[in-house]
């Protein structure tokens, strides 16, 4: 495994606007080794899901620099970040953004379609993946299937590329206590399993015990 | 999974919308096709049907409508020539033929054409191919008949059979009425030459004119039954009683000659055309015509038309072309989450745009695809129209390179109408449409 960390940010900041009570955000130094797991606690407002962002390169920074995987991910241009971000960072969100219309299958397969995988080989590490996350219906819509499941395809699509870094935002929000525990256990054991840092944003107090690392944003 | 996948499964969720999208390119690019197709299997029909004449004379007003009624079988010729007008005609010129023709009886609404029998020997139905049977033989006395393949189709008659002629059309308009006193056998049905003449059944000038003979002596019987003359014999049937012999100069009309100069062997147009053209023309009794002069005439008229309606299924075209942005336009409110979680994997905005007008490509492709299928059967009810209406035999045909200008033409507005839409994807901003919604 490289030593190089799976993301350091040096001195970044935000900003919306250019008034008295516009949004900022500044996050001064954050280092997360390979296969690290962190969380960051914050209250609604405080710009968790902004981090995640800017981290994946969907943001641009003020001023700062952010490296995942040791690469300056907001140095890189159209198509390479996109590249970038797709075979180097998984993303899992509160409601799972899978695509809809799609199976449990082509989600997965999506991933690895971006990250420049044949088709052969999307079907073989797809299918694999899903059935050892315990899925039996791959071919089935998404939209059919239950909440649980559901949170089981957006894990494998978000690990599918054997990313360097998962970015999880507010991953059980909507769960309730018991299903939140199970979500939060399958993602941190799987980014655990293929090597992934996680860097997963909460405000809810029942994840903080399930991380060694926990950050006040 | 493929771009391929993604694009298909994004037609396939919006099926309707998608359908209706192509039912609306479809139908223009039908309309372009059964109009450039008509227009020139239309044009191709009426060269064959002059065969290969230089000229027609008969006694019309006009020399569209003498080729009209004359080759075409419009409408019976009103006006007759008398026989002894042709006999000078064939004197007239060296012609390679000068066969007399008349018209104005039917069987079962198909027209009769009465001639010699070298309108068979002689003039050629296409240049270069002359009559073939595909039973029996030509006509060879008085009151056998022969049947074009169309006729013969649709009369459903054989060689052997015996029919009756009406006397006219058959339309209440010129009161016809079947002759049974005249048996006419079939003796021969003709194999399709693709012209107009293949609807019509042939026989020879001596039956028509006892028809007309019969008639002619009915109503002077019956003029005399109105004086009040004495009769010692029955009038009712004369069939067996006109014979040649009764046979006058009124009754010996025909309604058209068809003319061919003698040519250099290898060439089809004499260099003394004009020539005996303008002679005939001096003659203000006859009108003489150039089939194919007025042929050209009318398809230039018609070319008029033509174009007017392929430029309102041009416009009905683009019309469809912004019916594709729209339907895409509108279905990227609805997607935007679906492009802002392809962009989170992995995906360019340059490769959402590709999808975006890929699709809009499809729904071209697939609208030209369907227009073909449609465009065809529209040529064929087309052609059917004018084989029942115009009397015209149309061999609509989808030519490669009308096939190739639609589907290109189609396929390049479409993926045009898809730019806008795919401008929309490509500005997509992806952090505003991955938050839960609500």
């Amino acid at each position: 495994m490289s030593t190089t960390p799976a993301l350091e940010i040096d001195g970044l900041s935000f900003r919306y606007g250019n008034g008295e009570g516009d949004f900022r955000l500044h996050v001064n130094s954050l280092r997360l080794e390979r296969g690290e797991q962190l969380l960051l606690r914050a209250g609604s407002g405080r710009g968790k899901s902004t981090l995640l962002n800017l981290i994946a390169g969907l943001m641009e920074p003020r001023e700062g620099r952010v490296l995942v995987a040791g690469e300056a991910i907001h140095a890189m241009r159209g198509a390479a970040r996109d590249r970038f971000r797709g075979r180097t960072i998984g993303m899992i969100f509160q409601t799972f953004n899978l695509l809809q219309g799609f199976s449990a299958l082509e989600n997965v397969e999506a991933a690895l379609l971006f990250a420049g995988e044949g088709a052969g080989e999307q079907r073989r590490r797809a299918t694999e993946l899903l059935k050892h996350l315990g899925l039996e219906r791959l071919d089935a819509p998404v939209e059919r299937m239950s909440v649980g499941q559901q949170q089981r395809v957006a894990v494998a699509r978000a690990v599918a590329c054997a990313p360097a870094l998962v970015l999880a935002d507010e991953p059980t929000a909507s769960l309730d206590p018991e299903n939140a525990a199970k979500a939060m256990e399958l993602i941190q054991t799987t980014c655990r399993e293929r090597g992934a840092a996680l860097l997963c944003v909460s405000h809810d107090p029942s994840m903080w015990s399930r991380f060694t690392r926990v950050q006040d944003l | 999974m493929t771009d391929w996948t993604i694009i298909l499964r994004s037609l396939s969720s919006r099926l309707f919308s998608t359908a209706t999208t192509v039912f609306t390119v479809a139908v223009p690019v039908a309309l372009l096709l059964v109009l450039l197709t008509m227009r020139e299997s239309g044009r191709k029909a009426f060269e064959r049907g002059s065969g290969d004449m230089h000229m027609l004379v008969t006694a019309e007003d006009s020399s569209l409508v003498a080729v009209l009624n004359g080759i075409f079988y419009a409408n019976p010729p009103r006006r007759p020539l008398p026989l002894a007008r042709y006999e000078q005609l064939a004197k007239q010129a060296p012609w390679a033929y000068a066969v007399p023709i008349q018209q104005g009886d039917s069987f079962l609404g198909q027209p009769v054409l009465a001639t010699t029998p070298e309108f068979f020997t002689k003039f050629k139905p296409n240049p270069g191919e002359p009559w073939a049977l595909r039973d029996g033989r030509f006509f060879e006395a008085n009151f056998e008949v022969v049947l074009g393949a169309e006729a013969a189709a649709r009369t459903r008659l054989r060689v052997g059979n015996v029919i009756h002629l009406t006397h006219g059309t058959g339309s209440s308009r010129d009161g016809g009425h079947v002759h049974d006193e005249f048996d006419y056998k079939v003796v021969g049905i003709l194999k399709p030459t693709g012209g107009s003449h293949d609807r019509a059944l042939f026989t020879n000038l001596e039956s028509s004119w006892l028809i007309h003979a019969l008639d002619r002596l009915e109503k002077d019987h019956a003029k005399e039954q109105a004086a009040g003359q004495a009769h010692d014999h029955d009038h009712d049937h004369h069939d067996h009683a006109v014979t040649a012999a009764d046979l006058t100069d009124e009754d010996r009309k025909i309604t058209g000659v068809y003319l061919r100069l003698v040519t250099r062997e290898g060439s089809d147009t004499p260099a003394n055309l004009q020539q005996v053209f303008d002679q005939l023309r001096r003659d203000t009794t006859i009108n003489v015509a150039a089939p194919f002069s007025e042929i050209r005439k009318l398809d230039l008229i018609v070319g008029n038309v033509n174009r007017l309606f392929v430029a309102v299924a041009v416009a009905v075209l683009v019309g469809s072309g912004v019916a594709i942005m729209l339907a895409l336009y509108n279905s990227m409110d609805l997607r935007r989450r679906q492009i802002a979680v392809l962009r989170v994997l992995g995906a360019s905005g340059v490769r959402v745009f590709g999808l975006v007008v890929t699709e809009s490509t499809l729904i071209g492709l697939m609208g030209a695809a369907a227009g073909i299928v449609l465009g065809w059967a529209g040529s064929h009810v087309a052609a059917m129209f004018m084989k029942d209406q115009l009397g015209l035999v149309v061999r609509p045909e989808l030519t490669p390179a009308f096939l190739v200008l639609v589907t290109v033409g189609t396929v390049a507005l479409s993926t045009l109408a898809g730019v806008i839409p795919a401008i929309k994807a490509y500005r997509t901003s992806v952090c505003d449409h991955l938050r839960p919604i609500g």
